[in-house]
Parts: structure tokens; C-alpha cells; sequence
């Protein structure tokens, strides 16, 4: 049996096929790829794009599961699931006794907790504002004209930082327009930085409750940056799959 | 199944017009006794002149009904406000300081449930039928007074039914219909209403699930005055089951029909001796002694009854509505997670703007819960 | 740095690192310490200041001393009786509030919203609930608070009573919305209901000599807060560092103890003194050259002291260091009076000390309609000839902010300018201190042009 699985974001769609037939366990294909103005044709885009690369046709596909926030506009999909069940289905595929999912999309966040079947018990989501989400720090990585990946290595090389005080986006890059000014140095603006993304998401934590393992997803965990200030504040290890930006659609795939 | 409402009351009495109010803390029955219609302000406006004359960051359900009256004052004769919260208290003061025109009366609610407390809220009812009088109502005597209680609890049982008929067949009824009828119940003539609502459940009900087995994800909503049509619509599109309900625009309002039998005794106590004013006291009883407002004092008191709901209706999971910015029901939250995490049971904590949700996002919260649960 | 500051600024550090309820019981016995206090006592930058300290340092060190019973209180209440009882008051709002000036607002407020205290909920309260929830506040035998002035209170404590096991100790006093015979006699049955039920849970008996005694004590602390309010309607040279508004806890929390008849007596003295400085300013007593600093503070000319601006302070103020009174100070404004420094009740009855105090509750004009405290501000106006005032509407408080256009249009109508300052007086994050300079520059402007 093959199924599908589409996580249409605001910022980014995921398709992921999985083949699952003769005991088998494969994906087959996944695809990434920016979901623009139109999350339908996103979608659409994403799902062809997966069929092409794996070879298989439609009809083939036993079930198309969508989730993301555009999940309910696709209407080849079979069913739709929140991406709550679907992120902690796919991190227990990776990781499967984990207990606390933390995913940091580009425009939300959210931290799920799961019980010892890996099944969701309790969740967070900060879909109101950008501060603790990809956005903060793409708005952030340009008004200082530093690459994103380039914040792993500042942050490692960076002993002291300089408190970020704004928690509003867009009062936060005016406080660092005027620190530059004052003639801050960048580096100590990164590692600030980041440890601002961290404190809006711990916050959330906290309210749920920390629970080891703990597993990071969406397109953030690849930024290592991140990933270890929340280790460091938070004392512990935290798990990414290869992939942490395909979870969702994983997910999704694998509760059709 | 709609029927037209008669706005002419069915008896022979002339209303005297409509007198506003806004906390079931208020009773209709002095408001029916002295001859007007009740009418509960139910923010149907969306803020905008009314932004002017409170801060951002203040309860979004005033802001509406603020505009209500600012929108269309003349509908009624009077308006009663109740010291619930601070947003009331301001918002009676800013209505008195910019409509003036509108006669405004605050009932002093007491947060207290003992002897001084009702002698508190009967002196403040009597403070409200002076008020009355003086806005052209009527003086009523004992027998204009046992009539409106007996209408009212007429009301108040007639939307029991219909709420228990709600919970046993919630596809029947539909949540945002449920919600719509109780509105109505809050804001149309009396007697025309009772007189639907008993045609409406006398009438075939509409069974799409003929089981009358309880619901096997039935969940329990708690909030305060939650009447988003979008919000309801969403339930009934998740087909998520309401098997108890504990808030401002439902059972708050009807959950006031005798007296609970721990307060027995208590009116013989109070000391009145006069016919009217031990009816007084009945009243002043039963509101103080209801399924109480998060604005009360006795929070454990109502954390034990919201336990017993969940137990005798087994529910599997607690949906916390709160309009945002309410100090009293949000404060109730931590309190109220902690005695759920007790008794393991899930909850979900949704925070909205009247008449400005976000209809997505809480969908798939909703949703999100609906799986875990 | 003064040498006073410099302790102080030690203390907040020592504080800061070893948070916990033991250390800062530790460093209150310490400084509590009679040598202690009289050493440090000389270093304070005025007599105000210096018995303000000691006297809060004391009431503080009572509480955590776990030698008397505690109960936390509200702002508004009558604490006299809390001294009847023989009750350490602890005033959890106000601490909260200290919070803010040690720097220990970040580390509470992150506790309280991590145990789901409404983010849009007065810092003062979640900054109290987050000290409370990290064990920082001494464990209290009784909460009492009122439905004056605001629902957070009320609700917060409720909340501090079911973590302490003290439900059954927690009492809300329902004060009347309208002022009247009915109600003083509703009020007072309360607070007599509620003393005995404290005394009963004590096992002792409220000693109405006693009572009859913490009541001429208030009436004595009253009578100096008039005359230094009185006073102050026609002062203009300030001791170094006096702000009306660093007095709220013994304004409240000590009414009745002969320390609140003292402070405020020193006060006088104190403004008096300076008081008779400035009429010598005025007269062209050669002694006090402009320029020359008399007790710290420089000598201001005769014209200065004439153009200076007479404004009115609404409500709390920031406790985080800001410049907003620097500000005012270098234009040449001074803050001659402040709403919380209102004697706003009439002499007490010893003889009826439960009615005497039921009509203090019922006197504050934060109580019932928003005419009552209107009228309290248009009569202070009118009395201290201001001209202008400031509300600094802290984030949260509702029951203030969702009135300030009536108090606006209220004194518009007397012509007197309002400026609004949307800020939070405990949590920097949230004030932006470009914001608040620009609105404060606008309104001197405004008011500059207008004298």
C-alpha cells in the first residue's frame, strides 16, 4: 500500500509518499518547495512533483492525508488531520519514545506533548505572532545582512550576548537597527538573538510541561543555532530527524 | 423549524418598553414586575466609535455592546449594569458620562454567598425598583411580583429541557441553532418566547442520530459570554459533542430555578417579615446560590461543581472558552488545570475577540483536541 | 554613588543571586538590626527617605519572621484592624511592585506565565503570583482582600489561598458601591464577622481597648499626612529623591502603628524645613544663593521657583529605573502632589471602631462610580493649582485605564491638560522608553505654551 501525505504551510509544502507494502517501510519520494500565494496549487505542485520522482502513478495512491493550515483546501486529498497528530506520528517514527515535540515553522510554533504510546495528550500553538518563529529570525538575519546559516557558527564562536529586549518582531529590528548604530558588535546581536527565539518558546514549554525526550521539528531545527541554545537553557538533549521539515507530511502519511 | 416571533405579548399588559441589561446576575423577574421586557445586550456591533472611549487591551464584549448602545439607545428605556468586573463598573460610568440621555442603574452584586451578602443584594434590588419607578415603570405589589418569578422559571425550565435534549441528541438541536435559540430566549418578549419554545419542543424532533447514548467524545465547555456563530458552526462541523456546559450565555442564565437544598432554612433566616420582601430574598437566594460567575469569591466551590459535571456526565475533555482580556475568568484557568490534571483530564484553552475570531485557528485546535481526546 | 545606594545596590545583587525565601529573610534580620539601621540611617539622601526605609525594612522583617501570624492584604484596606489583631500585614502588590525596582521582575514574571497566569493580566499580580509560586513571599496564616480597587487582586489570591491550604482563611470583603448609613452598617458587619472569625482561628479575643487605642494612633498619623499634604500645596523645593509615590506601604500597611504617626511626622518636619528654604528663596535670603546646594539638592532661583510647573501624578509609576521624573525636573516641573497620597477618610470613631473603619473603605474614591474619584482630582486641582496631570496607565489595569477619558474630558473641562502614558510600571519589556520620553517632551511643550 502507498499512501501520501501533504503539509501545506503558510511558508513551505511538504508531499511525502511511503510505501508500505510487503512489510516494507520506504519513502519513496518527498518534496519541498515554497507554497507561494496559491496553497492549492501548492499542493498540487508538490504532490505531482513526489509522483514524478518516485516513478508511481496516481492511482496507485491509496490515501492522500492532508495538514497544515491550507489542509482544508485540497480537495484530491482523502481526509485532513491537524498537524498535531501529524508531527507527533511522524517524530515517533524517527524517535519513538519521544515525549515533548517542539516544531518552529516559519510562521508559527507549537509544542505537542505525547503519552508513552506516542500518541498526543496535550499542545501549544503561537500562530498569533511572529516572534518565535522562522520569521522573527528572517527578518532579524536581514536588517543585520547575515546569512541564516551562517548563525550556527556566530552563535558557537560568540561568548556574550547582548539582551534582545523587544518580544514584537517588528520593535525587535528597530532595537537592533539602533544597536548597530551604537556600534554593537553583530556577533553578540546573533547570539542575543537567538536566545530571544528560545525564551518565547520555552515559555510555551513550560505552560505544558518539559518531558525528556524531547524531539525539534520544521524548518528551524536545522538551524543548530537554535537547537542549542534550547539545550543549553533547558538542560537537556534534544533529537532533529534528517529531515525535520518533512515530520509533518510524514505524519500525515503514515495515519492514512 | 423557526417560527415568527409575535412581538406583542400574549397576556393583556402593556410593556412599557425594553430595559436593557447585561449579567444574569440582574433579575428579569423586577424588570417583568414593573412592566417592561427585559433585554439582554448581546454585542451584535462591531467596535469601532466605542474604541474611543476605552484602552486596546480592555474586554471586547463591553467594546461591542458599548457600540450596541451608542449605535441604538433610544430602543430602550434604561439599561441595568452590575459591578461583575472592572470593565462593568467602566463601562456603566462611560455610558452614564456619553449617553446621557439613557437612564443607567448599577446593581450592587455581592461576591459573597452568606446572611450580610443577601441582605446586601435585597437592598440593592430594592435600590433597582426605585430606579425602575423612576423610569416610568410600574410599582408592583406582591402579585405582579409572583407572576414575573413564575414566568421566568416557566423560561428558565423550558431551556433546561431544551438543554437536556441538546445533550442527549445534540444533532437534533445543532450547537450554533442551541446557541441562536438562547440569545433569542435573553432578548425577546417573555411570554412570545415561551410560547415557541414550547411548540419547538413539543414538536418531531429531527433525529439524524437516532442513539440516545451519550456521547463517546463528549466535551465540556466553560467560559464566559461566548456567542460567536462562527465559533458554534465549527463544533457542529467537527460534530464535537457538548455534554456539559458551564457558561455566562447559557447555563448561567437557567441553571436558576430552585433552590439548591444546602440553602434551606436560609430565607426563613434572613429575617424578613414582609410578603414582598421575602420574595425579594427568594431571588436574591437563587442568583446568589447558582451555578456561580468566575467573578465570585468561593473558587473552590465552583472547581467542585464543575468536578461533579464531569463526573456524572463523563466527560473526556474540558474546552475553555474565555473572551480575552477577562482577569476573572482567565485567573480561573490555572486553578481550574490544575484540579483537571488531578482528575486526567485533558483541556483546551481558546482566547478570543468578540465578533473578531479567528475562525482557522480555532478550528484546528478544536480539531487537534477532538484527535487527542 | 552614595554610600546608601551603594548598599542598596549590594543588597538588590546579593538578592538577585541567591533568590530564595531564606536568604531574604537572612538580609531583612540583618538590616532590620537597630546599629544596623542607625548606621545606615545617616546615609539616606533625606530624613523622608531614611524612615521610610526603616520602617518598611521592619514591617517586612515582622513578616518573614514567622514570630507573629501574617496575612496578605490588598491595597486598600483597613489595616488598622490587621494591627488589632496583632497581624504582620504583608502586601503582596506592593512587594510585587519591589520586584520591579530589584530587578527581579523578569525572573517572576516568566514563573507566572509558565503556570498559565494570564499574560494580560497588571504585572503588580503576576509578579506577585510568580514570587509567590517560587516560594519568595512569606507563607501567610490569612488573605483578605476587596472588591476595591480591582478583580486581579481577588482573583490572585484566591489562588495564593489554595497553594497555601488557607481557603478556608481567605475572606473578600464586599465593600458597598454606594456610600450610605446602609451600607457603613453592611460594611461594618463584615469586618466585625470577619475579625472574629481571625480572632476565633487565632484563639484570642480582639481587646476593644486595644482597638480603641490602633484607632487614635490613626487618627494621629492622619492628622500629620493632612498637614503634610497642606503643606504641600504650596511647596516647591523638594528634598533630593522625594517622590509621594515610594510611600504607598506604610501609608496603608501601618495606619494604626505609631511608625506611620512618626514617619509621617518627620515628613512634615522635613517639608517644612524646606518649605521655609523656599520662602527665603522667594524673599532674597542672601543664605540661599541660587546655585548653592542645600542638602543635596541645588538652590533654585527665585524666578525658577516661580515659573516652576505644578503637575498633577495619577495612578502607580514605573519601578524600573526611567527618566520620566528627571525629565520633568530638568524643565523645571515638579510632581506637588499624587492621587495615593489622598487623605480621603474623615477622623475615626474610637468609640465605633468597626463603623469608623467601614466609612474609611467606603471614602476611597476608587470605590463605587468614577464620580467619586473625578471629584477627588478636580478638588486636589483646584487646591494645589496645578497645571497639568499625568496618569500613567499601566498595562492591565483596567479598572483605571478604562476611565481615563472621563478623567481627560473632566479636567478639559477645568482646563487643565492629561497627559496619558501607556506603559507598565514593572515590566521594562513592555514600556518603550523612546515612546514615553516623546509623549512626556509633547506635553511640556503643550503646557509650556499654554502658562
Amino acid at each position: 500500500m502507498i499512501t501520501c501525505g501533504i503539509d501545506v504551510g503558510s511558508v513551505s509544502a511538504e508531499a511525502v509518499l511511503l510505501d508500505r507494502s510487503d512489510g516494507k517501510f520506504e519513502i519513496s519520494a518527498y518534496v519541498i518547495a515554497p507554497t507561494g500565494g496559491d496553497s492549492q496549487e501548492a499542493a498540487k505542485n508538490v504532490f505531482e512533483k513526489a509522483l514524478l520522482k518516485s516513478g508511481f502513478s496516481r492511482e496507485m495512491i491509496s490515501s492522500i492525508v492532508a495538514t497544515g493550515y491550507g489542509r482544508l483546501n485540497i480537495p484530491f486529498a482523502t481526509k485532513n488531520i491537524t498537524e498535531i497528530s501529524c508531527h507527533a506520528r511522524g517524530v515517533v517514527n524517527f524517535f519513538p519514545d519521544t515525549k515533548t515535540v517542539i516544531d518552529i515553522g516559519g510562521q508559527d510554533s507549537k509544542v505537542i506533548k505525547l503519552d508513552s504510546k506516542g500518541n498526543p495528550i496535550d499542545f501549544l500553538m503561537n500562530d498569533k505572532c511572529a516572534a518565535g518563529t522562522g520569521r522573527f529570525l528572517e527578518v532579524m538575519a536581514k536588517a543585520l545582512d547575515i546569512e541564516l546559516t551562517d548563525f550556527a557558527g556566530i552563535f558557537n564562536a560568540t561568548h556574550e550576548k547582548v539582551d534582545i529586549s523587544s518580544t514584537c518582531t517588528v520593535f525587535a529590528e528597530s532595537e537592533i537597527v539602533s544597536l548597530i548604530g551604537h556600534g554593537v558588535e553583530k556577533n553578540r546581536i546573533v547570539k542575543g538573538l537567538v536566545y530571544s527565539i528560545t525564551n518565547r518558546i520555552i515559555s510555551m514549554v513550560e505552560r505544558i510541561g518539559l518531558e525528556e525526550p524531547v524531539c525539534m521539528t520544521g524548518g528551524v531545527a536545522k538551524n543548530t543555532a537554535v537547537v542549542k541554545a534550547l539545550e543549553e537553557i533547558l538542560d537537556i538533549k534534544i533529537n532533529v530527524p534528517m529531515e525535520p521539515q518533512i515530520t509533518g507530511a510524514l505524519g500525515a502519511a503514515l495515519l492514512g | 423549524m423557526e417560527q415568527a416571533i409575535d412581538d406583542k405579548p400574549a397576556s393583556g399588559i402593556t410593556i412599557k418598553g425594553k430595559i436593557g441589561w447585561l449579567c444574569t446576575y440582574t433579575p428579569e423577574e423586577i424588570i417583568i414586575a414593573s412592566g417592561f421586557q427585559p433585554s439582554r445586550i448581546t454585542g451584535n456591533l462591531k467596535a469601532f466609535r466605542s474604541e474611543g472611549y476605552f484602552p486596546i487591551n480592555f474586554c471586547p464584549f463591553i467594546k461591542s455592546s458599548m457600540e450596541d448602545l451608542l449605535a441604538a439607545a433610544s430602543d430602550f428605556k434604561g439599561v441595568i449594569f452590575t459591578n461583575s468586573c472592572d470593565g462593568m463598573r467602566r463601562f456603566y460610568d462611560n455610558c452614564r458620562a456619553y449617553i446621557p440621555d439613557l437612564p443607567a442603574f448599577m446593581l450592587d452584586v455581592p461576591h459573597n454567598k452568606n446572611s450580610i451578602a443577601i441582605e446586601h443584594f435585597v437592598s440593592s434590588l430594592k435600590e433597582m425598583l426605585i430606579f425602575l419607578e423612576e423610569t416610568g415603570g410600574n410599582k408592583p405589589g406582591i402579585a405582579e411580583l409572583e407572576d414575573a418569578i413564575r414566568i421566568c422559571s416557566e423560561k428558565r425550565m423550558l431551556l433546561k429541557k431544551l438543554s437536556n435534549r441538546f445533550r442527549d441528541n445534540q444533532a437534533s438541536v445543532g450547537v450554533r441553532n442551541y446557541y441562536n435559540i438562547l440569545e433569542r430566549s435573553m432578548t425577546e418578549d417573555t411570554s412570545a418566547f415561551i410560547k415557541y419554545l414550547r411548540g419547538y419542543l413539543d414538536g418531531p424532533v429531527q433525529d439524524l442520530k437516532s442513539s440516545k447514548e451519550p456521547a463517546l467524545n463528549g466535551v465540556m465547555v466553560i467560559g464566559n459570554y461566548i456567542n460567536e456563530d462562527r465559533l458554534w458552526s465549527i463544533f457542529d462541523e467537527l460534530e464535537c459533542t457538548i455534554a456539559a456546559e458551564d457558561m455566562c450565555n447559557s447555563s448561567r442564565y437557567f441553571e436558576n430555578i430552585t433552590l439548591p437544598s444546602s440553602t434551606a432554612g436560609i430565607i426563613e433566616r434572613s429575617g424578613e417579615k414582609d410578603s414582598f420582601s421575602v420574595l425579594l430574598t427568594d431571588i436574591a437566594v437563587r442568583q446568589l446560590y447558582k451555578p456561580q460567575c468566575m467573578r465570585m469569591a468561593d473558587l473552590g466551590a465552583k472547581i467542585s461543581e464543575i468536578a461533579k459535571n464531569i463526573e456524572k456526565h463523563g466527560i473526556k475533555g474540558v474546552v475553555f472558552l474565555s473572551q480575552k482580556f477577562c482577569d476573572n475568568t482567565l485567573l480561573f484557568y490555572p486553578l481550574l488545570r490544575e484540579k483537571l490534571a488531578a482528575m486526567n483530564v485533558p483541556s483546551l484553552f481558546i482566547e478570543i475577540e468578540h465578533n473578531n475570531i479567528s475562525a482557522g485557528q480555532i478550528k484546528t485546535r478544536l480539531q487537534a483536541f477532538l484527535e487527542i481526546i | 554613588m552614595g554610600i546608601a545606594d551603594k548598599i542598596k545596590e549590594g543588597l538588590k545583587t546579593n538578592i538577585r543571586n541567591n533568590l530564595d525565601k531564606e536568604n531574604i529573610k537572612k538580609i531583612l534580620n540583618v538590616i532590620s538590626a537597630g546599629p544596623v539601621l542607625s548606621a545606615c540611617g545617616a546615609t539616606f539622601a533625606s530624613k523622608s527617605d531614611k524612615y521610610l526605609n526603616i520602617y518598611s525594612i521592619k514591617s517586612l522583617q515582622r513578616a518573614y519572621s514567622r514570630k507573629y501570624p501574617v496575612a496578605y492584604g490588598s491595597l486598600f484596606l483597613p489595616y488598622e484592624l490587621f494591627h488589632a489583631l496583632g497581624i504582620s500585614p504583608f502586601l503582596p502588590e506592593v512587594i510585587g511592585g519591589f520586584t520591579g525596582g530589584m530587578g527581579l521582575a523578569d525572573r517572576t514574571l516568566k514563573e507566572a506565565a509558565s503556570r498559565w497566569y494570564t499574560p494580560d493580566l497588571c504585572t503588580f499580580h503576576r509578579s506577585a503570583s510568580g514570587a509567590v509560586e517560587m516560594g519568595l513571599f512569606p507563607e501567610p496564616d490569612f488573605i483578605i482582600c476587596a472588591n476595591v480597587a480591582c478583580d486581579a487582586a481577588q482573583k490572585t489570591f484566591y489562588i495564593d489561598a489554595k497553594k497555601f491550604g488557607i481557603e478556608d482563611k481567605y475572606y473578600l470583603i464586599d465593600v458597598p458601591y454606594k456610600n450610605s448609613p446602609k451600607a457603613v452598617s453592611l460594611l461594618a458587619m463584615q469586618l466585625e464577622s470577619i475579625s472574629s472569625d481571625i480572632a476565633a482561628k487565632l484563639g484570642k479575643k480582639l481587646d476593644p481597648d486595644y482597638f480603641a487605642a490602633i484607632i487614635n494612633c490613626s487618627n494621629e498619623f492622619r492628622d500629620w499626612a493632612i498637614k503634610v499634604n497642606d503643606l504641600r500645596k504650596e511647596l516647591l523645593f523638594y528634598p533630593k529623591n522625594f517622590n509621594g509615590l515610594n510611600f504607598i506601604l506604610p501609608f496603608h500597611g501601618l495606619a494604626g502603628t505609631k511608625e506611620a504617626a512618626n514617619l509621617y511626622k518627620n515628613i512634615y518636619l522635613e517639608l517644612k524645613e524646606f518649605l521655609e528654604v523656599q520662602n527665603g528663596i522667594i524673599s532674597g535670603n542672601k543664605k540661599y544663593k541660587a546655585g548653592n546646594v542645600y542638602k543635596g539638592k541645588t538652590i533654585p532661583s527665585a524666578q525658577k521657583l516661580k515659573d516652576t510647573r505644578k503637575i498633577l501624578w495619577m495612578h502607580l509609576k514605573p519601578y524600573y529605573k526611567n527618566n520620566l521624573f528627571t525629565m520633568l525636573e530638568e524643565n523645571n516641573y515638579t510632581v506637588v502632589f499624587e492621587e495615593i497620597s489622598n487623605v480621603y477618610w474623615p477622623r475615626l470613631d474610637p468609640e465605633k471602631p468597626f463603623e469608623a473603619l467601614a466609612i474609611k473603605m467606603l471614602s476611597n474614591p476608587l470605590n463605587g462610580s468614577i464620580e467619586n474619584r473625578v471629584n477627588a482630582i478636580l478638588k486636589i486641582a483646584a487646591e494645589y493649582g496645578i497645571d497639568g496631570a499625568i496618569l500613567f496607565a499601566h498595562w492591565g489595569c483596567r479598572h483605571s485605564n478604562g476611565g481615563a477619558r472621563i478623567l481627560k474630558d473632566s479636567l478639559k473641562n477645568i482646563d487643565i491638560p492629561l497627559l496619558i502614558l501607556d506603559g507598565d510600571c514593572l515590566n521594562k519589556n513592555n514600556s518603550s522608553e523612546g515612546q514615553l520620553s516623546t509623549r512626556l517632551q509633547g506635553f511640556i511643550e503643550i503646557v509650556d505654551c499654554r502658562v
